[in-house]
């Protein structure tokens, strides 16, 4: 199961403004992809026109090597989910998820079948939660409602456009979870949009990184990481030591990228500096250590035993192999 | 209390006095309305014996439900499909037009017609097209904001799974919509059932309704407290409409 997703060329314009300029992207089928990037980046866009809902400018959108630019969202095999989750306040758990079955004029029992099936997918009760109100739900279970719709068609590619970004933690890392077994055990296509990269990480394959209505970089997470393209790409996805390159020798030429746990104290790495700490926060499994020099601040992750505390003068540094250049 | 409490509540106080003596004309045993005469039940036995009245308020109710059962459903479409467009205001703007324009523009359309086309309109088709047009753009404006309140994902949810546009018009914009339906259905229906102008200017001899007929016995001096009965009774129907009103908004906060 699940249907590749592969977008050429396409533009989406909002009246005179280019929401999307020219993206091309493949999903493979059953692949877990992330439109990861800031508010206003195009990433919401993007997810809408694969879906059908915001029409292209101009370029084509394929699912399972199909052309379907110009077909109607029901007709392209995809469920979507929505960050306001949209349940239908009149109907109750039951009607909410067979709201699609429904309409495809399946029998009753043919119906009752597979909401049952699709619940218990989202560990909903059927007994206990098919006769509730929407509105008596907590949030958690709501989002579980609207998982259980969006599944219960058995679509060939799920669409997410920030379902679990007003939830709390917890509740949103357990259904992070839950979804990445669903998505590994029913095998469709996902991509998933989300401004937070800790989300992006936890459940894609690969991450496509977008800013002003573009794609920076695509690929799986720790090639972004490791081998961001631009400072952007090194600064959204995830934390970083950003510095002109011209600190590192003489005539080089845009920026040299350190992350911070590459970040050692000593006279031992490749390039030496010496600063003094002015910030020290215990983060559980390592110290989160900023230390001055040179005009910059340096973010270091050290070891919790590290004896260094606030005012300390310190030499520090990091090894040529980790470091990234880029040009800008 | 804050003087502007107090000056609220006379507001309010003085908004009822004029309706609650009427009620108790109605129940004064003398055709002068300055002077009491004690306490009687004989003008609405007259009421109950003027088969005229009764006529009366049956075009009323009729008119006034069909007008509020259309208003309501045509304004929800036009609720709908205008809700993003800019154009919306052509619609809505009409609520404020000065009613006798209307209802005179109304007659002038319903002359033409009569004298182009051969067909008289007058009457009871006139009534009721007079009251819709008039009513149709205060429907929309009291639906407009409850329209924009429906979530446009719900809309594109059950766009996903398969329904039409008319079926999810139907499944999921009208059953979200109802408790700004019944509102919208009462308030057009009060209107309708109360409103001279538009009547007068579209209606025949022989289709009277009870505005037309309060206005023809008041207006000319020679009702005796009958139509004070008739007008009283005429209550009946808006504190109802608002007890349904209040009962709604309160069941669906």
């Amino acid at each position: 199961m699940g249907l590749s997703v592969e977008l050429k060329d396409v533009a989406v314009k909002y009246g005179d403004f280019l929401a999307l300029k020219n993206i091309n992207l493949h999903v493979e089928a059953g692949e877990g992809l992330v439109l990861l990037g800031p508010s206003g980046s195009g990433k919401s866009t993007l997810l809408r026109a694969v879906a059908g809902l915001t029409p292209v400018a101009s370029g084509r959108v394929y699912i399972g090597g199909n052309d379907v630019t110009y077909l109607p969202p029901d007709r392209r095999k995809i469920s979507m989910l929505f960050q306001d989750l949209a349940l239908f306040p009149h109907l109750n758990v039951f009607e909410n998820v067979a709201f699609g079955l429904r309409l495809r004029h399946l029998p009753d029992e043919e119906v009752r079948k597979r909401v049952v099936w699709a619940l218990e997918l989202v560990r909903l009760d059927p007994a206990q939660f098919m006769s509730r109100r929407v509105h008596q739900l907590s949030g958690g279970q709501q989002q579980r409602v609207a998982l259980a719709r969006a599944l219960v068609v058995e679509p060939e590619v799920l669409l997410l456009d920030e379902p679990f970004s007003h939830i709390d933690l917890d509740i949103k890392n357990r259904l992070l979870g839950e979804l990445k077994i669903l998505h590994n055990k029913l095998g469709f296509t996902l991509i998933y949009v989300t401004h937070d990269r800790f989300e992006a990480v936890e459940i894609g394959d690969k991450v496509a990184l977008m800013k002003a209505g573009e794609i920076v970089q695509v690929g799986k997470p720790v090639e972004l990481y490791k081998r961001p393209k631009n400072r952007f790409v090194a600064e959204f996805f995830g934390e970083a030591n950003i510095i002109p390159a011209s600190l590192l020798g003489a005539g080089r030429g845009g920026y040299a990228v350190v992350r911070p746990e590459d970040v050692v104290i000593g006279n031992n790495p490749t390039y030496k500096f010496r600063g003094q700490v002015i910030d020290v926060t215990f983060l559980w499994h390592y110290l989160k250590v900023e230390i001055q020099s040179n005009g910059h601040i340096f973010k270091a992750y050290l070891d919790l035993e590290t004896p260094i505390s606030v005012g300390d003068a310190v030499d520090f540094g990091f090894d040529a192999k980790d470091v990234y250049l880029v040009e800008e | 209390m804050t003087p502007l409490r107090i000056y609220t509540w006379v507001l309010i106080v003085a908004l009822y006095v004029p309706i609650g003596l009427m009620v108790a004309l109605s129940f004064n045993n003398s055709k002068l309305p300055y002077v009491w005469g004690g306490f009687t039940l004989r003008w609405y036995e007259a009421l109950f014996g003027w088969g005229q009245a009764w006529q009366a308020l049956l075009n009323s109710a009729v008119i006034a439900l069909a007008v509020s059962f259309t208003a309501t459903l045509l304004g929800i479409f036009m609720a709908y499909v205008l809700r993003q467009d800019k154009y919306i205001a052509v619609s809505q703007v009409a609520v404020v037009m000065p009613e006798v324009s209307e209802a005179l523009a109304f007659a002038a359309v319903l002359w033409l017609v009569k004298t182009y086309a051969g067909i008289d309109l007058f009457g009871p088709v006139g009534v009721f097209l007079a009251h819709l047009a008039y009513t149709l753009p205060m429907a929309h404006v009291l639906l407009a904001p409850y329209v924009a309140y429906v979530s446009r994902s719900a809309v594109e949810a059950a766009r996903i799974l398969g329904a039409s546009e008319l079926r999810t018009m139907f499944s999921v914009v009208m059953p979200i919509l109802m408790p700004a339906f019944v509102a919208t259905f009462l308030i057009v229906f009060a209107n309708s059932f109360d409103t001279y102008i538009k009547t007068a200017f579209t209606t025949s001899p022989g289709f009277v309704t009870a505005p037309i007929l309060l206005w023809n016995y008041a207006a000319r001096g020679r009702g005796d407290p009958t139509i004070y009965a008739l007008a009283t009774f005429m209550l009946i129907p808006s504190l109802v409409a608002a007890a349904i009103y209040f009962r709604a908004v309160k069941r669906y906060g």
